[in-house]
């Protein structure tokens, strides 16, 4: 490419018109104000959001988020803009842009260090709580499995796989267990799909 | 402007001027940081003070927000202006009741409009004196002196008025540069209007003085023509006139039609007789027809009806051009108006089979011979 093709190109590139992108200051300050946050919400922040028992995993539904509409540009006042500033210091990741609500900025840091390659179509369809637990569930599917072979191997049974159709099969409340969290993962997934 | 005044939140007056706390984003924050030497004394920026900690922006200007509170709060403007003419209102109310503006309106501006000068080759518009002869030929003035008081040549009521709008404070000094609740300047804004309402009504009454005695120097001797057409409050010359409504100081104005004709979809005419065109001098401002009257731009066969002008939005204030224009329209509407091919209007002059009719015109109908004969 000569000189002057790539000065056309560089200026057909910056005449492009661009979509308009809401910031991160912009949501964050939006749910500062539409909840009326305070500055005890820091503390809140400081105790990771875990306080989804494992065994409510079956009870779970799948939570939708609650819609909101963030402005396309935002001004706080002073006390506002610092608590929007100092949430997104202490909640730095990048599923936080996703987060609707107070609960959501919450969990979305244990979210990511769960599963850091969630695409954007899950975390805009869910909330934070169910692809949590759904990240939990598959992490315990993983475990239990694992478990298994290790409980087989011990009895020297052969493999695990062919184990676990005969005499040596997996307990019933583990194989309940199993097939309730598998259950939710595929509803989860499932209607990702669609 | 309510909104802000009534939020709740500290202001910050400087030099005349209101600063708002300054509201953040990051690119206003980076902006605020690259200011040299924030000392947290007042440091002047530009639009931007720091002040105990608080950044606040310059917004508005103090006097221009007073100067220019009547277009941007009208209501509150409002309620100010008429809090101070109720103090001085005692005053001017007793004035005016016979011989009023409205009058002096009519007779000298729009009266003038419709009784144009035909006399040879002299033609063109009546001035005052003209008028006022006009009057004196055409009516029978019994002589006698007229009172003065309660007319608009009586200029008491005014000048009662004007001294007690001098002694009303009429000035107003900048709140002291400093934070200010919003209550505070509140306070301050409705002392400042009412010190700017003052201000304005003095002008106004003064210029109100001026013209009266102007106008009094003018018609003068023949001051009693005036004084008793305003007793007798109705006056009709050429076709023209006003009738007075009630003891109020409202009238109609009105100007006859003639007879005329209007031809339907078949090409027969047919004659409608004279009736009073009349307009208002208050609100709603619409031409009415004065008589009994029938028409198709009539909803019925009534008096007092409003004639149906396709279009037209009435004007929101009595003077002299828009009655002129107002009567112009509704006589223009009943003659000209009226398109026999589209039949417009509430009713048309031929019968049709589309609607159920309420208004029939077949007794205004002429034969052809008494056609010619009219012609």
């Amino acid at each position: 490419m000569d000189l002057l093709q790539k000065i056309k190109s560089e200026r057909a590139q910056s005449k492009k018109k661009r979509p308009f992108k809401r910031t991160l200051f912009d949501k964050v300050n939006c749910l500062v104000r539409t909840y009326g946050l305070e500055v005890s919400f820091l503390s809140r922040l400081e105790v990771p959001e875990d306080y989804l028992s494992e065994a409510n995993v079956e009870f779970a539904q799948l939570r939708k988020k609650k819609p909101i509409e963030f402005p396309l540009f935002s001004l706080a006042a002073e006390r506002e803009y610092r608590l929007a500033t100092a949430i997104m210091n202490k909640v730095d990741n990048p599923y936080l842009e996703f987060a609707q609500s107070p609960e959501e900025i919450a969990i979305s840091k244990t979210l990511f260090d769960l599963n850091p390659s969630l695409g954007a179509d899950q975390l805009v369809r869910y909330h934070f709580e169910t692809l949590l637990l759904c990240e939990r569930a598959k992490k315990e599917m993983k475990d239990l499995a694992k478990q298994a072979n290790d409980s087989q191997r011990r009895k020297g049974a052969g493999s695990a796989r062919e184990s676990l159709g005969d005499e040596g099969s997996l307990p019933d409340s583990l194989e309940q267990r199993i097939e309730q969290l598998q259950s939710f993962v595929e509803k989860v997934e499932d209607s990702q799909a669609q | 402007m309510r909104r802000l005044i009534e939020s709740g939140i500290d202001f910050l007056v400087e030099s005349g001027f209101l600063y708002l706390p300054l509201l953040y984003d990051p690119d206003i924050e980076r902006e605020i940081q690259s200011i040299p030497d924030p000392t947290e004394s007042q440091e002047r920026t530009g639009s931007v003070i720091l002040n105990k900690g608080q950044h606040f922006v310059k917004s508005l200007s103090l006097h221009s927000l007073v100067a220019n509170y009547e277009r941007i709060g009208k209501d509150s403007y409002d309620q100010v202006r008429s809090a101070v003419l109720r103090q001085v209102a005692g005053s001017i109310d007793r004035g005016e009741t016979s011989l009023s503006w409205k009058l002096i309106t009519i007779i000298f501006q729009i009266m003038p409009y419709f009784i144009k000068k035909n006399r040879g080759l002299e033609r063109g518009k009546f001035n005052k004196e003209d008028i006022l002869k006009l009057i004196a030929e055409k009516v029978d003035l019994p002589p006698r002196e007229y009172e003065r008081t309660n007319t608009v040549f009586d200029l008491k009521p005014l000048q009662e008025a004007l001294k007690v709008l001098e002694r009303l404070d009429s000035t107003f000094k900048p709140p002291t540069d400093g934070i200010i609740s919003s209550s505070e300047l509140r306070h301050w804004l409705q002392k400042a209007l009412k010190a700017q309402v003052v201000e304005k009504e003095r002008t106004r009454l003064r210029n109100e003085v001026r013209r009266r005695e102007q106008l009094i120097a003018t018609v003068d001797e023949d001051m009693d023509i005036l004084l008793y057409v305003a007793q007798k409050g109705s006056l009709e010359i050429n076709g023209f006139g006003f009738t007075r409504i009630g003891a109020s100081d409202d009238y109609l104005i009105y100007k006859r039609t003639g007879e005329y004709r209007l031809k339907d979809y078949y090409g027969r005419s047919y004659l409608f007789p004279d009736c009073r065109v009349a307009v208002p001098t208050f609100s709603p401002f619409k031409p009415v027809v004065m008589e009994k009257y029938k028409h198709p731009f009539l909803y019925a066969h009534d008096s007092g009806q409003e004639i149906c002008l396709h279009g037209f939005y009435p004007p929101q204030q009595f003077s002299a051009e828009n009655a002129i224009h107002l009567l112009e329209e509704g006589i223009n509407a009943l003659l000209y108006g009226y398109d026999a091919r589209r039949r417009n209007g509430y009713h048309s002059l031929d019968r049709t089979r589309e609607y159920v009719r309420t208004v029939e015109f077949d007794d205004y109908r002429i034969s052809p011979g008494e056609q010619t004969s009219l012609r």
